[in-house]
């Protein structure tokens, strides 16, 4: 539930240049795909063809901007790119559903919002903008429905709007799913570098502790020496063993570590020299 | 007589600081090395040894106080050994060691700590200093 909670809160994205590509083949399609449409309703009294043109212009200008900026792809623009184009095919459609219902006795309803919707899960450059274009497809076309008169709705064939509806729903699961399994993968990857740098951070830890404990052995061992002395003087050694504690305490803190450590080097190293190596991430 | 004590260690410091320690507060004699080489070239006496300190990591592409440990064995030293390491209780050949029976004490040790080691092993000499 929590992590079904954190993947909703963070906007999951494609990397620009995947998600450039998606809205490339996006723009293609409506630059292309808008003719056709014109092509099949050019017939039908009163079409208003100029929708479609003006669409697939749309299209086109995308297409050459975003090929302008196919070697510097950024995701606002795409996105952006993404919004314009979905929406310059979902007006199309909208404003051209009116003719077709009254114009046609035998329509299939609805064929563009529901095939808009499939193509905006697979061209989606990140998740919001998915549920945009899923919402600007079957959602505006299940609202349109309800805002026609009885005697347009009566045309239309049975089982609509539910079947646009579902249409809408199926997409946003599969958007939800192709998202999640981008969001798990991310997440994983970064777990994955997260405990590779635990490990480099842990091995700069034993290299460190490695340094410091014969150093601070010698002052135990001095200290040891010093209090067997008649003349030692007490206060002095009470005072360096403080010291001493008080490294072993970092000491401690390092060692906290050393579960993280792969043991597959040898057991006799030079730490300074290892050390060296972690800081400039050579290992 | 041989030195009951062995220090294997490679830092020098450390090795002249145990060997007063050990001569001042029991009255031992040490015997140093600082090498695996130098170790293993058994200078008279090496094995009668009751106490072999060795310390773990010996440096850089050397060979490191487990592999003294398991020339002491293929040797039969009766001798107790006790491994000394800054980092290595960890390492699996460390824990390997210490599953047969030998002692691993993480640097720094404290005299006291020292003081056990060599109650365990000469309690004729401790109780000496003690009374």
């Amino acid at each position: 539930m929590m992590r079904a909670l954190r993947f909703l809160q963070n906007d999951v994205s494609l990397p620009p240049k995947i998600a450039w590509l998606c809205v490339f083949c996006g723009t293609i399609l409506n630059f292309i795909g808008m003719p056709l449409e014109w092509y099949i309703g050019r017939s039908v009294p009163g079409y208003p063809a100029h929708w479609a043109i003006l669409s697939s212009q749309i299209g086109l200008i995308s297409t050459v901007f975003l090929l302008l900026r196919r070697n510097t792809p950024r995701l606002a623009e795409i996105n952006a790119i993404y919004f314009i184009n979905m929406m310059s095919l979902s007006c199309t459609f909208l404003l051209t559903n009116e003719s077709y219902i009254s114009g046609l006795n035998l329509w299939i309803p609805f064929q563009g919002a529901k095939l808009g919707s499939v193509i905006s899960i697979l061209i989606a450059p990140s998740l919001v903008m998915g549920t945009v274009g899923v919402f600007m497809f079957s959602g505006a076309t299940v609202l349109q429905y309800f805002l026609f008169s009885s005697y347009l709705q009566s045309r239309i064939g049975f089982g609509e709007p539910w079947v646009t509806a579902a249409f809408g729903v199926a997409s946003m699961m599969a958007l939800t799913y192709r998202f999640s399994h981008l969001w798990l993968e991310r997440r994983l990857m970064e777990a994955e570098s997260q405990a590779a740098s635990m490990k480099k951070i842990a091995l700069a830890f034993l290299s460190l502790r490695d340094l410091m404990n014969t150093p601070l052995q010698n002052l135990e061992f001095s200290i040891g020496i010093l209090r067997m002395k008649k003349s030692a003087d007490t206060e002095l050694c009470g005072q360096m063993e403080r010291a001493v504690a008080c490294l072993k305490s970092v000491n401690d803190i390092l060692k906290k570590h050393e579960g993280e450590i792969e043991w597959n080097r040898p057991v006799s190293f030079n730490s300074r020299k290892q050390l060296d190596a972690v800081l400039r991430k050579k290992l | 007589m041989a030195p009951p004590v062995v220090f294997l260690e490679d830092s020098d410091d450390m090795r002249i600081l145990l060997t007063r320690l050990l001569q001042i507060k029991f009255g031992l004699e040490c015997r140093c090395f600082s090498s695996y080489d130098d170790f293993t070239a058994e200078p008279d006496g090496l094995m009668e040894a009751k106490l072999f300190l060795l310390d773990i990591n010996l440096g850089d592409s050397e060979k490191s106080g487990i592999d003294a440990y398991r020339w002491l064995v293929s040797r039969g030293a009766p001798g107790k050994v006790c491994f000394l390491t800054g980092h290595a209780k960890q390492h699996p050949l460390v824990k390997e060691a210490k599953d047969v029976g030998t002692l691993v004490l993480e640097k720094p040790i404290t005299p006291s700590l020292l003081d056990e080691v060599v109650q365990e092993t000469f309690p004729e000499r401790f109780y000496a200093v003690v009374l």
